[in-house]
């Protein structure tokens, strides 16, 4: 798994796939298989419960995949100023 | 007035039948407990029956009324709590298979006050597991089996507040309290055909509820009329030392008439017959209020931001569960694995959602500034059968533009009331949404519709 959102969502396969040569690439692998990554973090959960079957392994990673694909419209529009406010309050 | 008259009577009017001693509080609280023990479990409605203590409490405001004592307009109403609420006496589940003996040895703020209020506690009633965090797709989701409308058995009764919207439309309780944190109190009041009232953040202690989502959870009345839940409200709310998110903020009401807006594209890829009623509750608003048309509703990314907030706080409410294996023990496939899914949300995504979540504040409490409320249809279909998974059901509408996601992600107050029937007999509902702490406008524009309809009124055949 990469260091940087970059290199980690790269290594998850969700990167944006401009370039032909990515793109010939993606289109060897089962389009609806999830990335290698989603599936090496969906079977970390087996320590939590290694009764977790390889069909419930495989939703994980599917969601996993879809999760780490938010991003791309959470940042949208943000800009280095926009703030954060760690909680949520209601001004009266 | 028949058992079945008296059961289906708005809370209001029993405060005052009890108040003039046409009834007793003990007399109504057995009515209930019979038909909770008759019709919970039909409705999947109902965990946990507690005559014990709604006798004493029934009992209690009797002798009170005796003395001279009533406490408030609700003083001897029974009522009855979604099961994620603590109270003593029984056992307080969550919905959940894992926390089915879970006992709690003190009550709710919201219990608490319903108590000083001199209300009878009645039941527990069912929910959706874990109010539906971890991602539930079929109406077979909690420990009580699927929740069932009163108006067909075969369809939903709507969540993650299932059994307060069955147990209010059945007559099995007074009224209810549910909570929301994304359309978990405004959903069951319409496929129930009940008036419920989902709060500003803030305006109610969450003190003895469950967390789900720290910053969008709101507990909130779920009852018979527009009048009943303003009523509720008003009994529940304030500032609460265990609940530092709790404030008391003035009720005012607007004096002059109502300025209504119709967001944009609100009926739009939805059932006609919801649609249609939809219309027909245009031009009752008419009557009363200058309503415009076409108020557009800010375009953000409200779906992403809801999904990261929501698995970020949900995944850290459950980290014990998730973490002991034990999701497994939940009734859902998808919730069985919903909590280790959650363990994938990044914190940068948190970052930004709660970035995104400061600027869909700011414009939808403009959207809203220029209007006392705006106005859509509270679902784009009826309730869903139960059986097949949701997202396989009602595809050819899918939905139009909604202000679920985005009212309660900026903490602001909605209502549903019953506006109509439509395939199967299910009810349909009027959404009404309101800026911060303005329900009086909510419930005054639900009381002035309900004294022009007779939607609320209607009752189903158990």
């Amino acid at each position: 798994m990469g260091s940087t959102r970059k290199e980690f969502l790269t290594a998850a396969g969700i990167a944006a796939t401009t370039t032909a040569a990515k793109a010939e690439t993606v289109a060897k692998v089962d389009p609806k298989a999830p990335s290698p990554a989603a599936v090496e973090f969906a079977n970390r959960m087996r320590r939590f419960d290694p009764s977790l079957t390889p069909q419930q392994l495989h939703d994980i990673a599917k969601s996993n995949d879809d999760t780490w694909k938010l991003g791309a419209k959470l940042h949208k529009g943000l800009e280095n100023a926009d703030p954060m406010s760690p909680s949520f309050e209601i001004g009266e | 007035m028949t058992h079945d008259e008296l059961a289906f009577s708005d809370a209001t009017t029993l405060g005052k039948m009890i108040a003039a001693k046409k009834i007793s509080s003990l007399e109504l609280t057995n009515i209930y407990l019979d038909r909770l023990a008759r019709y919970g479990a039909k409705f999947g409605a109902v965990v946990t029956i507690m005559p014990e203590r709604a006798r004493a409490e029934a009992m209690a405001a009797d002798r009170a009324l005796v003395q001279g004592q009533r406490a408030s307009a609700l003083h001897g109403v029974p009522y009855g709590v979604k099961d994620l609420l603590a109270a003593t006496g029984a056992p307080t589940t969550w919905g959940a298979a894992p926390y089915r003996n879970q006992m709690f040895d003190y009550d709710a703020t919201v219990v608490a006050r319903l108590r000083a209020a001199g209300a009878v506690l009645l039941a527990k009633l069912s929910m959706v597991e874990l109010a539906g965090g971890f991602g539930y797709d079929q109406a077979d989701a909690s420990l009580t089996g699927p929740g069932r409308t009163p108006w067909n058995r075969d369809y939903w009764s709507g969540g993650s507040s299932s059994g307060p919207g069955a147990a209010v439309a059945a007559g099995l309780v007074g009224f209810a309290i549910g909570s929301e944190t994304n359309g978990s109190i405004v959903n069951p009041s319409t496929f129930c055909g009940v008036s419920g009232l989902r709060p500003t953040f803030g305006r109610v202690s969450r003190h003895g509820a469950m967390a789900l989502m720290w910053t969008s959870d709101k507990l909130g009345p779920m009852a018979r009329s527009a009048r009943d839940a303003g009523l509720i409200l008003r009994t529940i709310a304030g500032a609460d030392p265990h609940d530092a998110s709790a404030k008391s903020v003035p009720f005012r009401a607007a004096s002059r008439r109502p300025r209504i807006g119709i967001i944009a594209k609100s009926m739009d890829k939805s059932q006609p017959s919801v649609v249609a009623n939809f219309k027909r509750s245009l031009d009752v608003l008419r009557d009363f209020a200058d309503v415009t048309e076409d108020v557009p509703h800010p375009d953000f990314p409200y779906t992403e931001v809801f999904t990261a907030l929501l698995q970020g706080e949900c995944a850290s409410a459950f980290r014990d569960l998730i973490e002991s294996g034990r999701s497994k023990m939940l009734r859902s496939p998808d919730d069985k694995i919903g909590g280790y899914e959650q363990y994938a949300t990044l914190a940068v995504d948190f970052v930004d959602a709660m970035r995104q979540r400061a600027k869909i504040d700011r414009a939808v409490r403009a959207m809203i500034a220029p209007y006392d409320a705006l106005v859509h249809p509270s679902q784009s279909t009826i309730a869903y059968p139960v059986g097949p998974k949701f997202s396989k059901t009602y595809t050819q509408w899918p939905g139009a533009v909604d202000p679920v996601s985005s009212a309660n992600l900026a903490g602001i107050p909605a209502m549903s009331i019953p506006n109509g029937f439509a395939e199967h007999g299910l009810p349909t509902g009027l959404g009404i949404v309101a800026n911060a702490w303005r329900e009086p406008q909510l419930v005054a524009i639900g009381l002035a519709y309900q004294s022009r309809t007779t939607f609320h009124k209607r009752r189903p055949t158990l």
